[in-house]
């Protein structure tokens, strides 16, 4: 039987942010959510096309050129979008991080994300 | 927008990143920095990442070793005297590595609609500063520029008659029919020619020493190379050549030509360890008896060449049963377009 590859963590949050970007999937619009998603842990531009590179030889997502835009001085963006299988192993992944945040809570209440938020506040970084 | 990079530093960075790569990573960088300081950070953070991308998609595990044993023999022959203690193979060392890093590089930094495709400034400077190693590790000049130039040559010679492939890559279908037809004939012919050119070569290492050989076992083994060489010769002339395509048939008559002739080259490739590799097993065996029962030679050397021959051997083979294969998925394309025809 063929190993079924599952997405990384990092690969999720890749994932993630294309999911939620939509139409404007980008290197430096999926950086920036990525960054904001990764938090409190930092994130570089490499990481984000090297994940996105083993993404795209995953099936995972698709990518094209676009037209060059003024805005970038006359550059292409290269965007991308979600590919069934991506869809797929978000979803999976999803449902297991469901699970985890449910045992979790079963264990340390309700609140443990919110006091968990708190102690990161007073600890940057 | 936001950093808009001042014309050299631009210049700077579009030299360093993979031309497939190019287009959107600059714009990429612009736009995620707002100073300088900021853009050259995130190029440093980028640029290895992008690096290793291109590495993953146009180099081969395959390459990698075949480049790594093609420059081991080069440096070790063009070394005189020839390598024979620890310290000589050490110095050969980093040269080596520096040729074989930058052969990685050289593809990384190809053309992007060309996966095949070395970058010649690329391969160039590699040349230069693999001299230069070596040059600064003790090793004559000429020597080393002569074995990594006879390399560069193979290489060169390797890559031209595949050109033609690009068109073989192609789905087939009746418009395509003529042009792949005739693009697999000529891949054909140029192979064959690829193989009588290094044919000659070793030819004309080894007819002289079938006299001059030290001993009547030297003499035999390379007497037994040349019959082997002539072999091989002979069978890519006379069983493995191109042929030229029928003349004023139809396309049905052509896809027959065209598919039976897959079909011969491909069972011609399957069929490699008898007619291409084995000819040359009692003139290596011969030659290595011969090199034992010399008192000069190095009986350990002697050995160790025995793994780095069979080495070779299997990797010709691996070759050859990968492009059987490839040949195997034109044959069915071609017999499902003869289903399809009227």
């Amino acid at each position: 039987m063929a190993k079924r590859e599952t997405p990384g963590h990092f690969e999720q949050l890749v994932l993630t942010a294309i999911l939620s970007l939509a139409d404007d999937a980008y290197g430096v619009s999926i950086y920036k959510k990525v960054k904001e998603l990764a938090r409190p842990r930092s994130v570089s531009l490499g990481a984000i096309y090297v994940t996105l590179d083993r993404m795209e030889d995953k099936g995972y997502v698709k990518s094209w050129l676009s037209d060059p835009t003024p805005a970038r001085g006359g550059r292409s963006k290269r965007q991308y979008r979600l590919r069934s299988a991506g869809e797929r192993a978000l979803q999976e992944s999803a449902v297991a991080a469901r699970r985890i945040w449910d045992v979790i809570s079963d264990a340390w209440g309700p609140d443990w994300s919110q006091a968990w938020g708190r102690k990161l506040k007073k600890e940057p970084g | 927008m936001g950093f808009q990079p001042e014309w050299w530093l631009e210049r700077f960075t579009t030299a360093l990143i993979p031309p497939g790569s190019r287009e959107h990573v600059l714009g990429d960088l612009a736009e995620c920095s707002e100073t300088r300081g900021e853009y050259l950070e995130n190029l440093a953070s980028a640029l290895p990442c992008v690096i290793v991308c291109h590495i993953r998609r146009r180099v081969s595990k395959g390459t990698v070793v075949i480049n790594a044993i093609a420059s081991a023999i080069a440096l070790t022959a063009a070394t005189t005297p020839p390598v024979s203690d620890s310290g000589t193979w050490i110095r050969l060392l980093l040269p080596w590595a520096i040729w074989n890093a930058g052969c990685v590089l050289a593809a990384a930094y190809g053309p992007p609609d060309k996966l095949g495709r070395l970058n010649p400034s690329v391969l160039g400077a590699t040349f230069l500063v693999v001299v230069i190693a070596a040059v600064l590790a003790g090793f004559s000049i000429a020597a080393v520029a002569t074995g990594l130039g006879a390399l560069i040559v193979l290489l060169l010679l390797l890559n031209m008659p595949w050109v033609p492939t690009e068109k073989l890559l192609q789905p087939l279908s009746v418009d395509t029919l003529p042009d792949q037809a005739r693009a697999f004939q000529r891949t054909i012919w140029w192979r064959n020619a690829r193989e009588i050119g290094a044919a000659l070569i070793v030819l004309t290492a080894n007819v002289p020493d079938m006299w001059r050989g030290e001993t009547a076992v030297d003499r035999l083994s390379h007497g037994l190379l040349v019959a082997g060489t002539l072999f091989v010769m002979g069978y890519l002339r006379f069983r493995a050549g191109s042929r030229p395509l029928p003349a004023g048939g139809d396309s049905r008559c052509l896809l027959q030509f065209h598919r039976d002739e897959l079909v011969r080259q491909r069972d011609i490739l399957r069929d490699v360890p008898r007619w291409y590799l084995l000819p040359f097993i009692p003139g290596l065996l011969v030659g290595m008896l011969s090199k034992l029962s010399s008192a000069s030679a190095n009986p350990v050397a002697v050995v160790l060449a025995l793994p780095i021959v069979l080495g070779v051997f299997y990797l010709i083979w691996r070759v050859n049963v990968w492009a059987a294969a490839w040949l195997d998925k034109q044959v069915q394309q071609a017999i499902a377009l003869e289903e399809r025809m009227p």
